[in-house]
């Protein structure tokens, strides 16, 4: 069944062709959420809360866009809103505490065991660390423009989309971003 | 054009978001220019840092949000009145009466199901419509269709029940879900007694697509490394598994394992010969040294 058909199915109330379009999309929102929140709990959440926007707003959906804009639209306000409410609630670290439940991230990327120079470890850790930092003092719209664009490969036009402006603004954003982590390198770059 | 505007256009142009004639301006000016040449390789690096810091979710992880979500979904299903009325839960509604007598001829199957012996209950769910496979116009406009029926049931029980085992390893072998072929086999693992539990992880080992799988194959068959069969399939990852955890995995399991030293020492002097990882490379090298044998065959 293509995507058009699995849309039509869902919005009667068929479950399963739901659970296939959840199944189509559901890796990378997880993927999305966890690289802009870095908490496998917050991450959780948000992929729990977008789908259910989905659903409960399905026959809403009127194919006046694709439906991965639609969805990344969802989902790209959730983050937004969590990023919004830490940014207020404390700073974000970088290497957040592993005993919140959270990601440290120099202990979650697994260390690349091909590379045993401690040097080379080093330095790549430094590094690591740096343009970690440097992402969690984004804004929380630099964020996301580097993330989707960046790891997600979608392009500008589709992240302006996603976020409600033009590709241009987003360009712009990225413009930002990458300005703010090439600086974090500093000496290295 | 200047070097600014170069600048500008070289955050871009990885992302493969400039046009050709810009590709072609930047490459032109950056030949010529040490410091936006200095620009792009700082690009680069950053670019590789990110990279490098990327987190992949886990398959649990995934798998725990499907699960959580399925539920939410069935709530709120059952609380939507323009649900179909088998799944409505409001029994008070004229529309629903029938749908009460069709739950009591539902608990009368259930019941019918129940195997008090193995404590197992298999509950049937509404029909779905898969596949129509024909379609044929009347004269009086009325359509007749035939489809198939898929009917979904739930089932519930301890993986010793032999149903509650068979789906399980049914769903190791699912096409289209590695979480649920990870969530499989981490709920067999613990009959890894089985021959038909270890001959199902053997083949996740040898030839599930997914990494994450392959990975929880090879960890609940590691008691099992001295069996003829898994000795073979570790042997056969170590060669040819297109990752380097499953392998650096495999390794130090062969190694740490009793094998027969000559069997072992041509399983790695056969790897030496392909192996990049340099990791994987050591513990071979050490691992042949330690047996006295040469490290490459020749």
């Amino acid at each position: 069944m293509d995507e058009a058909s699995l849309i039509r199915a869902a919005q009667k109330g068929d479950q399963d062709a739901f659970a296939a379009l959840v199944q189509s999309y559901d890796q990378n929102v997880l993927r999305i959420a966890i690289n802009l929140l870095r908490s496998p709990e917050e991450a959780k959440d948000v992929y729990q809360e977008a789908f259910l926007r989905v659903y409960r707003n399905l026959d809403n959906f009127r194919f006046d866009c694709s439906f991965p804009t639609w969805l990344y639209r969802i989902v790209t306000n959730i983050c937004l809103d969590h990023l919004r409410k830490r940014k207020v609630r404390k700073e974000d670290p970088a290497i957040t505490d592993s005993s919140s439940g959270e990601y440290n991230l120099l202990e979650a990327v697994p260390e690349q065991r091909a590379d045993n120079d401690p040097q080379r470890r080093l330095l790549s850790g430094e590094l690591r660390s740096r343009i970690e930092r440097a992402i969690s003092e984004l804004t929380p719209r630099e964020r996301m423009v580097f993330e989707m664009r960046h790891y997600q490969g979608l392009r500008l036009r589709a992240i302006g989309d996603s976020l409600g402006t033009t590709e241009e603004a987003a360009k712009n954003c990225l413009f930002r971003a990458t300005q703010k982590m090439r600086a974090a390198l500093g000496d290295y770059a | 054009m200047s070097c600014d505007e170069i600048r500008d256009l070289l955050v871009l142009y990885p992302y493969g978001e400039l046009t050709f004639d810009q590709e072609e301006t930047v490459d032109a000016h950056v030949t010529a220019c040490p410091a936006c040449s200095k620009h792009r390789a700082a690009i680069a690096l950053l670019h590789n840092t990110a990279d490098d810091a990327a987190v992949e979710p886990s398959l649990e992880l995934l798998s725990a949000c499907r699960q959580d979500l399925r539920k939410q979904v069935a709530v709120i299903a059952a609380k939507s009145n323009s649900q179909p009325f088998w799944r409505i839960g409001n029994l008070w509604s004229w529309a629903a009466k029938p749908a009460f007598a069709l739950a009591l001829v539902a608990v009368g199957y259930v019941g019918a199901r129940w195997n008090p012996a193995i404590g197992t209950a298999v509950q049937p769910s509404a029909p779905t419509v898969r596949n129509v496979r024909f379609i044929e116009p009347s004269a009086d406009g009325r359509v007749r269709i035939v489809y198939d029926e898929v009917n979904q049931k739930e089932l519930a029980g301890r993986v010793d029940d032999r149903l509650v085992r068979e789906m399980l390893l049914a769903a190791t072998r699912d096409p289209d879900d590695p979480a649920l072929r990870v969530d499989s086999v981490e709920y067999l693992k613990t009959r890894c007694e089985r021959e038909e539990v270890r001959k199902a992880f053997v083949r996740a080992l040898e030839s599930d697509p997914n990494e994450g799988v392959r990975l929880k194959a090879l960890e609940a068959l590691k008691p099992y490394a001295n069996e003829s069969n898994v000795r073979t399939a570790l042997t056969k990852v170590l060669i040819t598994d297109q990752s380097s955890a499953v392998r650096t995995q495999t390794i130090d399991l062969l190694v740490n394992t009793q094998l027969d030293e000559s069997e072992l020492a041509g399983v790695l002097q056969h790897m030496m010969r392909r192996e990049q990882n340099s990791y994987i490379r050591q513990r071979g090298q050490t691992a042949l040294k330690a047996m006295n044998a040469s490290l490459e065959t020749f």
